[in-house]
Formats: structure tokens, C-alpha cells, sequence
């Protein structure tokens, strides 16, 4: 690409060149001659660079801990990112600048993800800096967008060298050790190994004293106690038998929604992943089991390390996935998915393999009205001006056929006999003519004209060509494909949503359809749990504890089945907490809040207050609804962001030991 | 302390930094040697311009200062075709303005500025080695010039979309980011980048020094007399021809060449690239039928969507 300063450099010299030549001036036609020469050659040599040179580019990339390479990083901790840029043939290129884009779950902390410099053959560009991850799900890298241009800055060129590479973030880890101490709730855990479980076992704490039986070890007799009493006294031991532990969490869509990492399920993985952790260090069991609306992934109550890290890495994996439902706003996504494929995918942009004829955006509106839903100004428009265009249409062609048969008759008669073809053929023909056209003039004034004033529906248009052809390349829709993107909204939007959710693009997926329904409301997650939890029970061992993380809004009508799965599991002398997740950027449930005497519908109100008002409402509305439901069996609701759950979870866990005593 | 928004901090320049020293030399020393030859040919203090222009431009570093230094060429060229100095052809330039314009109100045509051709140009007989120096140094400077401006000012094309983070102002309001550039950095300057430069910049002219004599030596009648039919005479003045040659010549080579590397890129595409092409070519042949195809198909699924919303009811 010629930079504006080459064009400036190109007028001027090609004017002195043609001026001296027209004017016989040699120093204007040699210097004219001079630099047309000189930027040619340079734009050739800058050409093959760009062509030739650039593809040999290989990036590699490296992410470093303390101790050396990694895989999987975790949350809340720094690590090193270094980069190599290499070119693996022959010819050099003397200036290129380089920028990795930062993945949207990562910030850098130190140093720079730019780098510039000349490359060549064993002449790589390196690049370190260091990154970290605030909450767990996954980094995804694309590689790095390269500037090019030569050392006058008279030429430009941007390529994507591209080094595709997702790394799980797992859930910040806070055993023990307590490497990264950032949580109260490090100083609330237990350490190893207190767990008591007052049975005779084992363990080091004394439970209780009582007669000395034939058979006991002669170490546990207690001499002083025995000597006070005259007969042989035995001690027993706590025992230290683990309690299970089920943590049931809720990956469907509805808390999926917002940026992965700064959405109501990030929060409920971090608890997840907390009591996971503290229950290991009490070498507690603890099991998984992920649902949504589709698929349910269990993970078996386990205590050892290993188990942690699988529990972590599908924590990590859940957290990563985006929302999406397929309806998204193709005004609002386009744009979006454009601008970030131009970033990444300029080459699969570029007018040599993707173009969009400029002509066709004036004639041809995308997708035809066929395709769109038509507003009520577009209809009105239609109703108005297409029989007036027709009327005109018909008047017109009603005053040429008269002059067509007027000149016939002008025509002198021995033409008209023995050169031409009668009358009635030449009306014939013009009838044809007229039916013919017709169409196109109406289609003309139906979309064309309304086009012309629309500046941003042919930049949209531009849009949606270009991205159907990436979208219909890249998801192998064969050669149909193209068409179909461009003609079905609703085909274009699953596509377009995929193809952010992939590249981990934050965006914001429309909450409600066309009929004002909550489109991630889901009945089929409650069924799911239902059947996970009778799972479980059926499985389990003894008293277990079941946590429930799981959003219930708008599902309040629906928790029958869920609530007859509770009771088995009360019935069972099982515990169950329900945890409810709750959106980052709406305020916390109060407990005894009374009804406002604020009208839901303000006319004097700034919208989006009103509409955070009627969210924070609704949602207060419907938890205060679960809670009492969940009263009933005398199950306790807990808000997700209110305060911390994972020493209440702990809590419940020694309450079922307490159980345990009791029962014995 | 001061409570101000924070906005990016613009990296200052050091003029000092070793490349953009360098640079600022070599543009300097090739103005001041674009004066020596026009001096020679009796410029006398005129031929001064261009150098004083050259050495202020890389002093100030203005976007525009290769197209002045450029002008500043021009201008000295045009006064002595004229017979007048620099000075006092920008004196007499707007009398003479004033003057056609008038005579254009009066008389509807323009009959030029009303300047005199000077019977003895100094500059207008050429001058195979000076003319080589002249336009050389010429070529050097522009061409230090524009990377001395990659240093200072921005090496890519300034995109208006690329800014740094917002601020607010002092109201509080939100404020677009700084429009970011890209420099080079002086650090990567390399005095050996001057050894490519210099040759580059004369080789061009010597390149057109030849191509300048092949062209005056082309004569449209003998040129055209093998290919025009017999009986027809064309006639064609010689500058006129030797611009269509010139410019053929040019198309030619160009297409050559662009065909050339467009079928190397061609060579170079990824697969995605090359699906893309083969896509897209489809498309375009095929648009008409596949829309309308798809029309049919939309149309049916709106029909169906509207059944099924009706049935609800």
C-alpha cells in the first residue's frame, strides 16, 4: 500500500517529469525521471518483501513460570511470556514492528508485547513480558500482528503471523502452603488433618475412656486412670474417617453471561475450587459435577492430588466458555467481529481474496427484503412510492409506443412495405421491452434509491459480505455458504457468535427475544441436576454433604422435581446448600427489604437507571422467592456474593460429623 | 500536586539519539551539495535556496519538508527560465496575477503571466556530470529526509483509529485517547544503512540520465513511420510523443512486473487464503442464482416462523 506520503512524492515528481518534457526543461524531465524511477524500485523491492518475504515469517512462543515452562497458568499469579520472531529463508526485511494481542483474560504487567527491528535469516526479533491471569478460564493467543514498511515510510504493509495457543487458567490456588495468601478465607481453613469424626478409630485426640476388653492393645490403657479406679481403663481414639463432599455447579448459559472472568460463574468456580482445596487439605472427598443445558460431566469424590488437578482443569475449561444463545444483534455483532478479524485475519480481508464489489453495495441491499423483517417506515415506503414508480412507469411507456407508431407512420411507405417489418412487430418487441424492465425499475426505487441515502447500511453491507466469506470459509459451509450468510440474519448470527465466543471476544449476547422471553431461562438444566443429585444419593456412602451452585431465576415455577430429589437426600440424612450465583454488577440481596413505593416505570428517569432498577429488582425479587421456597425443606439459600460461602460450606461439613455422633 | 487527568505521556524525541543525528546530517550535507552544482552553472546566491529550505526543513522536520525543498527546486528553476532571481519573481508574481486575471475578466481568454523566456537559461542546457550531481544529491536528501521523519514523526500511516486510553477531562467527561504513532527507533539507526542509500540515490539518477537521452533522441515521424499504414501521415509534436513513450514504457514494465509478483503471491497463499480466492470467484459468478435461491428459502422460513407464531396464539 502506497502511504499518503508516496502519493504526495508521486503527483509531484510525474508533474515535473511531464512539465519538463512539454516544456524541453532537462533538469524537471531528469529529476521527474529520477524519483519515479527511485519509488518504483523501492515499491518493487517493497512488493516481493511483502509478497515473498513476509510468509517465511515463523513466530514461536513461550509461557515461563519460575521454575520453567508451562502449560496451564494460574489465576492471580505473573507469568513470563517470551516471543521469537523468525525468518526462515533467505532474504531479510529492514524494518518491522510487531504487537501481540494481549488476550482479553490477561493483563501485562511488566514490559511490552511490541518489538521492532530488521529480521533476517538467524537474525530472529525476541520478546518478553510478563502477563497475569485475575480469574480462572483460558488465554487464548493468536500470534502477532505485523507492521511492515520500508525505511522512508513510503510503503505499508500489515500481516498476522500467526501461532494459535489457548492455555487454561485454573482456579487461584490457596492449599496449605498458602502460595498465594490474597483470601481471608486461607486463615479460616482447618489445617491437615484436625477433622475429627467421634468415632473409635485411629486418630491422635482422645474421644472417650470406658472398661478394658480382652483384645486391646495394652498401649491405649490408661495406668493413672485405672490405678484411681481399681480396674483396667481403655482410651479411645477419634477416629479420622473423611466426609464426602459433592460440589453440583451450574455452567449452563444464564451464568455464563457477561466477559468469561468477570461473570456469576467465575465467582462460583472460585468457591468451587476453594472448598475443593480445603477439603483436600482435610483429606476430605470431594466430587464435581458440571451441568448445563446439554451435557452433565461428573467427577468422582476423590481426596488425592491428581484429583484436584482434574477437578481444576474442568473448573478451568467450564469457566472459559462463553454464552451464547445464536441470537445475537447483527447490527451490534457485525461491527464487532469485523473489526476483530481485521486484526487478526487481514489477509483472509484483503480485496485480492475477499471483495466486495462497490457498485453492488448502491443496487443490492443485504439481505434482501425478502430475508428482513420490514419496519413499518420501509412498508409505508413500499405502499407509496411502488405504485406511483409503476404509474409513471406504465404513462411513460404509453407515451413511447405512440411515438413508436407515429414514427412507423413517418416512415416513407415503400419502406415500410418492402424494408420493415409491420407495425404490429415493433410493438410486439416494445411491449417485451417495457415488461421486461419493469422489474428492474421497480426494484430500482424499492431498494437502490433508499440505499443511496444510507450511508451506514452499504458500510454494513461491505461488512457482511466480507465476513460471510471468512465465516463461511473458515466452518467449511461449502460453496453455498456465502449466499446463505449473507441472506439469513439468523444463519449469519449463530456464525458471527461462534466465531467471537472462539476468539474469547468479550460481548453481550441479547437477553430477551422477540417476544420479551428471557432466552436463558432453562428447564432442562433443573432436570439435569435432578438426576445428578438422585445420582449421588444413590451412590452415596454416608452422610454427605450435596452444594448445589446453581441459578434458579426465573425457573422459581419449575423446582418441584428439585425439591423432591432435596428431600430424598434430606430424608437420607444428607445435607444440601444451595448457592446462588449472582451477577457482578448487581447489588446484593437485602433480607428484610420492603417494597419500594417507586413506580417500576419512571417517564422522568434515565433509561438505563430504570432498567438497572428493574434488573435489581427482578433479581432480588426471585432470590427472595428460592430462599422461602427452599425454607420449606429447610435447605439454606446463599447468595454467591454475599460475604464468603466456603467457611459456611466447611461448617456444614463438621455439622454432619456432629450428625454422625449423635447417630452413634 | 496537581489534580489533572492523567492522559498517555508522548515519548519525547532526543535529537541527540545517534540516528536522527545522523540523519539530520546527511540531509543537510545534501542540501548544501544540491547548491555547489547550481553554483557552478552561475547561479550564483540563488542557488543558496534549495540549501537554506533543505537545512531548515531537517531542523524543523515537517511532514511537508521534502515537497517544499521539492518546490523550493522548482521555483529556482522557473525564475531563471524567466531571467529573474528567486526573490524577485515571488515579488513580481502576484502583480502578474492580478495582471491575467484582469485581462481574463476583460477578454475571456488567458494568455499566460506575461513573463519573458530568458534567451540564456543557466539551467536549461544539460550538463551530463553536474546534472548527475544535481539531481543525485537531490534524491539523497528526500530520501534521508523521509527516514529521518520514520525517526522523529511516524514510519506507518497515522490511523486514527489506533488511540491511547481515554481520559477525563477536568468536567469529568470522557476523553478520545491520543492518536497513537509509530516511530522507528533511533537505536536501530545503522551507519551502514548510508552505504545503500547513497548508491541507491545514484543509480536512479543514472539510470534516468540514460533513459532522459534515449528519450530525446526518439522523434515521433521516424518512430512511427515503420508502423503507421501506408498513405497515412501522423502528426505528432516530439515532447508529446516522447510523454506517450515514456508513459507506455512505463505501463508496460509495471504490468510486467506487478504480474509477476501477483503470481509469486499467488504462489505464497496459505490454503485458507487460496479457498477464500476460489470462494469468492464462485460467488461472483454465481451470485445472481445463489441469491435467489436463497430468497426462496428465507421467504419459506419467514412463512413458516409466522405459521408457528399464529399457531401459539
Amino acid at each position: 500500500v502506497l502511504t499518503s506520503r508516496a502519493w504526495w512524492l508521486l503527483v509531484v515528481s510525474v508533474l515535473q517529469l511531464v512539465i519538463g518534457l512539454l516544456l524541453g526543461q532537462p533538469i524537471f524531465t531528469l529529476l521527474g525521471l529520477a524519483l519515479v524511477l527511485w519509488i518504483t524500485a523501492e515499491g518493487l523491492l517493497f512488493s516481493f518483501r511483502s509478497k515473498w518475504v513476509v510468509r517465511g515469517l515463523r513466530l514461536q512462543r513461550q509461557l515461563h513460570d519460575d521454575r520453567g515452562p508451562v502449560n496451564s497458568l494460574w489465576a492471580g499469579r505473573t507469568f513470563e511470556v517470551r516471543l521469537t520472531l523468525l525468518l526462515e529463508e533467505g532474504y531479510g526485511l529492514p524494518y518491522v514492528a510487531f504487537e501481540e494481542p494481549t488476550p482479553f483474560a490477561l493483563e501485562v504487567t511488566e514490559g511490552s508485547a511490541k518489538g521492532e527491528g530488521p529480521i533476517g535469516p538467524g537474525e530472529p526479533l525476541r520478546v518478553h513480558y510478563h502477563v497475569r491471569a485475575a480469574r480462572p478460564g483460558a488465554a487464548r493467543f493468536e500470534g502477532v500482528r505485523l507492521q511492515m514498511a520500508d525505511l522512508h515510510g513510503l510503503f505499508y504493509h500489515v500481516a498476522f503471523v500467526r501461532l494459535e495457543g489457548s492455555y487454561r487458567i485454573l482456579p487461584p490456588l490457596v492449599d496449605a502452603e498458602g502460595r498465594t495468601a490474597t483470601s481471608k478465607r486461607v486463615n479460616l481453613l482447618p489445617p491437615p488433618g484436625i477433622h475429627r469424626l467421634p468415632r473409635p478409630g485411629s486418630g491422635s485426640e482422645l474421644l472417650d475412656l470406658r472398661d478394658y476388653l480382652p483384645g486391646d492393645p495394652p498401649k491405649t490403657i490408661a495406668w493413672k486412670v485405672s490405678a484411681r479406679r481399681d480396674r483396667l481403663i481403655t482410651k479411645e481414639y477419634e477416629s479420622e474417617v473423611p466426609v464426602r463432599c459433592t460440589l453440583f455447579v451450574d455452567v449452563s448459559q444464564s451464568v455464563r453471561l457477561g466477559p468469561p472472568g468477570r461473570n456469576a460463574l467465575t465467582r462460583l468456580i472460585e468457591i468451587a475450587a476453594g472448598v475443593a482445596q480445603a477439603n483436600l487439605a482435610s483429606r476430605d472427598l470431594t466430587g464435581l459435577c458440571l451441568f448445563d443445558e446439554d451435557e452433565t460431566t461428573i467427577i468422582k469424590p476423590a481426596r488425592t492430588r491428581r484429583h484436584l488437578v482434574q477437578v481444576f482443569n474442568e473448573l478451568a475449561d467450564a469457566a472459559a466458555r462463553p454464552a451464547g444463545t445464536g441470537a445475537v444483534a447483527i447490527e451490534t455483532h457485525l461491527p464487532l467481529a469485523y473489526s476483530f478479524a481485521q486484526e487478526i485475519y487481514p489477509e483472509l480481508l484483503a480485496p485480492a481474496v475477499n471483495s466486495m464489489p462497490g457498485w453492488l453495495t448502491f443496487l443490492v441491499p443485504f439481505p434482501s427484503h425478502w430475508a428482513r423483517p420490514s419496519s413499518g417506515l420501509a412498508f409505508l415506503y413500499r405502499l407509496m412510492v411502488l405504485p406511483t414508480v409503476s404509474l409513471i412507469y406504465i404513462a411513460v411507456a404509453l407515451v413511447g409506443l405512440q411515438e413508436l407508431t407515429d414514427a412507423y407512420d413517418d416512415i416513407p411507405e415503400g419502406w415500410q412495405d418492402e424494408v420493415l417489418p409491420g407495425v404490429e412487430l415493433f410493438v410486439l418487441a416494445y411491449f417485451i421491452l417495457v415488461c421486461v424492465f419493469f422489474p428492474l425499475w421497480c426494484a430500482l426505487w424499492r431498494d437502490a434509491v433508499p440505499l443511496l441515502f444510507r450511508i451506514g447500511k452499504r458500510r454494513l453491507a461491505r461488512m457482511r459480505k466480507q465476513m460471510s466469506a471468512l465465516l463461511a470459509q473458515r466452518y467449511n459451509l461449502g460453496p453455498g455458504g456465502l449466499e446463505m450468510l449473507l441472506e439469513d440474519d439468523r444463519q449469519l448470527g449463530v456464525y458471527l457468535e461462534r466465531f467471537i465466543n472462539e476468539h474469547h471476544v468479550p460481548h453481550t449476547p441479547s437477553l430477551f427475544d422477540r417476544e420479551g422471553n428471557y432466552v436463558f431461562r432453562s428447564t432442562k438444566k433443573l432436570e439435569r441436576l435432578t438426576a445428578s443429585l438422585l445420582r449421588s444419593i444413590g451412590k452415596g456412602h454416608d452422610n454427605e454433604l450435596f452444594v448445589l451452585f446453581v441459578d434458579l431465576m426465573e425457573l422459581e415455577k419449575d423446582l418441584d422435581s428439585l425439591l423432591r430429589a432435596v428431600k430424598i437426600a434430606l430424608s437420607r440424612h444428607h445435607q444440601v446448600l444451595v448457592i446462588i450465583p449472582w451477577p457482578p454488577d448487581v447489588d446484593l440481596p437485602k433480607r428484610d427489604e420492603e417494597p419500594s413505593a417507586r413506580p417500576l416505570w419512571d417517564p422522568k428517569a434515565d433509561v438505563k437507571d430504570t432498567i438497572r432498577q428493574l434488573t435489581r429488582r427482578r433479581y432480588q425479587r426471585a432470590f427472595q422467592n428460592v430462599r422461602k421456597i427452599f425454607a420449606r425443606v429447610q435447605v439454606p439459600v446463599v447468595c454467591a456474593a454475599e460475604g464468603d460461602p466456603v467457611p459456611l460450606i466447611l461448617d456444614r461439613l463438621d455439622r454432619l460429623r456432629g450428625q454422625r455422633r449423635r447417630r452413634r | 500536586m496537581s489534580d489533572a487527568p492523567a492522559g498517555p505521556v508522548k515519548p519525547r524525541i532526543d535529537p541527540l539519539a545517534p540516528g536522527i543525528r545522523l540523519y539530520t546530517i546527511v540531509c543537510m550535507v545534501s542540501a548544501i551539495g544540491v547548491a555547489i552544482p547550481l553554483m557552478v552553472r552561475g547561479m550564483d546566491s540563488a542557488a543558496l535556496l534549495p540549501a537554506v529550505v533543505g537545512v531548515l526543513v531537517a531542523l524543523l522536520r515537517w511532514r511537508v519538508g521534502a515537497l517544499l525543498f521539492l518546490i523550493s527546486i522548482i521555483w529556482l528553476v522557473w525564475a531563471d527560465r524567466v531571467g529573474l532571481g528567486p526573490v524577485d519573481l515571488l515579488a513580481q508574481l502576484p502583480v502578474r496575477l492580478v495582471y491575467a486575471l484582469t485581462e481574463v475578466y476583460r477578454s475571456g481568454l488567458l494568455y499566460g503571466l506575461g513573463f519573458f523566456d530568458n534567451p540564456r537559461p543557466k539551467l536549461g542546457r544539460p550538463n551530463l556530470m553536474l546534472d548527475v550531481w544535481l539531481v543525485g544529491t537531490i534524491l539523497v536528501f528526500i530520501a534521508s529526509y523521509y527516514r529521518l521523519l520514520g525517526l522523529t514523526r511516524s514510519i506507518f500511516p497515522i490511523d486514527s483509529l489506533r488511540r491511547g486510553p481515554s481520559r477525563k477531562t477536568a468536567s469529568g467527561e470522557p476523553k478520545r485517547g491520543r492518536i497513537l504513532t509509530s516511530r522507528r527507533s533511533a537505536a536501530l539507526v545503522d551507519a551502514s544503512e548510508l552505504g545503500k542509500l547513497v548508491p541507491a540515490g545514484v543509480t536512479a539518477t543514472v539510470l534516468a540520465q540514460y533513459l532522459l537521452r534515449w528519450l530525446q533522441k526518439r522523434n515521433s515521424s521516424t518512430d512511427l513511420a515503420s508502423h503507421v499504414p501506408l498513405g497515412l501521415q501522423v502528426q505528432l509534436r516530439d515532447n508529446i510523443w516522447q510523454v506517450v513513450l515514456l508513459l507506455g514504457l512505463f505501463v508496460f514494465s509495471l504490468t510486467v512486473l506487478s504480474s509477476l509478483l501477483g503470481y509469486m503471491g499467488l504462489r505464497r497463499q496459505t490454503p485458507e487464503e487460496a479457498a477464500l480466492y476460489l470462494q469468492d470467484t464462485l460467488w461472483r459468478q454465481t451470485r445472481r442464482e445463489q441469491a435467489r435461491l436463497n430468497r426462496w428459502r428465507a421467504w419459506a422460513e419467514k412463512l413458516e416462523a409466522r405459521r408457528l407464531a399464529s399457531a401459539r396464539r
